[in-house]
């Protein structure tokens, strides 16, 4: 899978999530300026990666997938393995 | 008391001299987004009196940078599985099978866990959410104000987990003494830490004993805080704890209500539950107090919370 279709899968689900057009969602993209992305948002949006891509993430990625490129990062190590 | 602080501009509330606090909440900001604005919801909910126990308790357990840097990665963690268990439990309504051996083999007896993020988690949840904090100001208001009026109280507590409320009790009462029991060497590490960073560990001995197999020596003050859901029989500890309680005395017994955790067994779903199995082991009600952090998602969706009791 192109990093590419990745990166525009994971922006899908964060403009899915957070009621934002995907367009609107670039590098800078974060838990800490998106209002409305707290701990129960992050959840949401943990189940729908691991869904999206039938990966599992752990406890570190999971509290660290805040940014769209951390997220994107995590996803492609996953789908690398 | 509860109150509201102004935020100043874009940098949010104002926590004045809270230089840790200010700390954790950049922290949270930067390297935990999601909980960008726990720390000024907490500080605009409950005001001075939490900015101040909370930067106490930050100054005394995580004096270093690192060491809070630690805490917050804990708490983060600590929340997020707690998270995903809750979801599931929302959809099944029954906490995950487990044993009280395997739950003390999988967390009370693995120090790494105890010590990176259940015990850091848990402490910072007193704080951070709001039920679990106005629970310490009824444990302040309800219990140990009457241990105030008595010279010298001697106290025990069953599962000290953090040490938080034998410490907070030890912190009111200077003429108070301790013992508190727990299973977990994590725990009991992390308690005698804790209660000599504010130095009163001198009035206070952690022993590690699982009370299920060794049940303690008579008390007048008892104190047990959220320890009844991690059991496979609640009503046979409470007995027990009923029994260990001299004629006079009085305890503080706690149950979290709906909170799916990796080491919650049994599953209390309303306060009467609690109350319930309080008043078969013997015990008469005194006081009472429910908490939870939020409203249902839906009005059949079930919140965590903690009913906390004082009984004779």
């Amino acid at each position: 899978m192109s990093v590419d279709t990745v990166e525009e899968r994971v922006r899908a689900i964060l403009a899915d999530v957070f009621g934002l057009e995907p367009e609107a969602i670039g590098p800078e993209t974060s838990a800490e300026t998106v209002e409305g992305w707290d701990s129960l948002q992050q959840l949401t949006v943990v189940l729908a990666l691991e869904e999206e891509f039938d990966v599992s993430l752990d406890d570190e990625e999971a509290t660290t997938a805040v940014t769209l490129p951390s997220i994107v990062t995590i996803i492609r190590g996953h789908l690398e393995d | 008391m509860e109150g509201s602080l102004a935020t100043s501009g874009g940098e949010g509330i104002d926590l004045g001299d809270a230089a840790r606090l200010a700390e954790l909440r950049e922290l949270f900001r930067h390297e935990y987004g999601f909980f960008k604005d726990i720390v000024d919801r907490g500080a605009a909910t409950f005001g001075q009196a939490w900015i101040d126990e909370f930067e106490h308790t930050l100054q005394r357990l995580f004096p270093s940078k690192a060491a809070l840097s630690r805490a917050a990665k804990g708490y983060a963690h600590f929340v997020m599985a707690l998270m995903r268990l809750q979801k599931r439990f929302e959809r099944d309504r029954h906490y995950l099978p487990k044993a009280y051996a395997d739950a003390a083999r999988e967390v009370y007896l693995d120090d790494d866990y105890m010590l990176s993020e259940y015990l850091p988690g848990l402490l910072l949840s007193h704080f951070l959410w709001p039920h679990h904090w106005r629970h310490a100001r009824f444990f302040d208001v309800a219990f140990v104000a009457q241990m105030q009026m008595h010279p010298k109280p001697s106290f025990v507590e069953v599962g000290i987990g953090t040490g938080l409320y034998s410490r907070r009790l030890l912190q009111q009462l200077p003429s108070a003494s301790g013992r508190g029991f727990d299973l977990s060497p994590g725990s009991k590490s992390f308690a005698e830490a804790h209660l000599r960073a504010f130095g009163v560990e001198d009035r206070y001995e952690a022993v590690l004993q699982d009370v299920l197999a060794n049940p303690i020596s008579p008390c007048e003050w008892l104190v047990c805080i959220e320890v009844l859901e991690h059991l496979e029989d609640p009503p046979s500890f409470l007995r027990m704890l009923r029994e260990s309680l001299v004629p006079g005395g009085r305890a503080f017994i706690t149950a979290a209500l709906n909170l799916a955790h990796v080491d919650h067994i049994y599953l209390y779903e309303r306060p009467e539950d609690v109350h319930e199995h309080l008043r078969s082991a013997g015990f008469a009600l005194e006081q009472a107090f429910v908490g939870v952090p939020y409203p249902p998602a839906t009005p059949d969706t079930p919140v965590p919370g903690v009913a906390a009791f004082v009984v004779t």
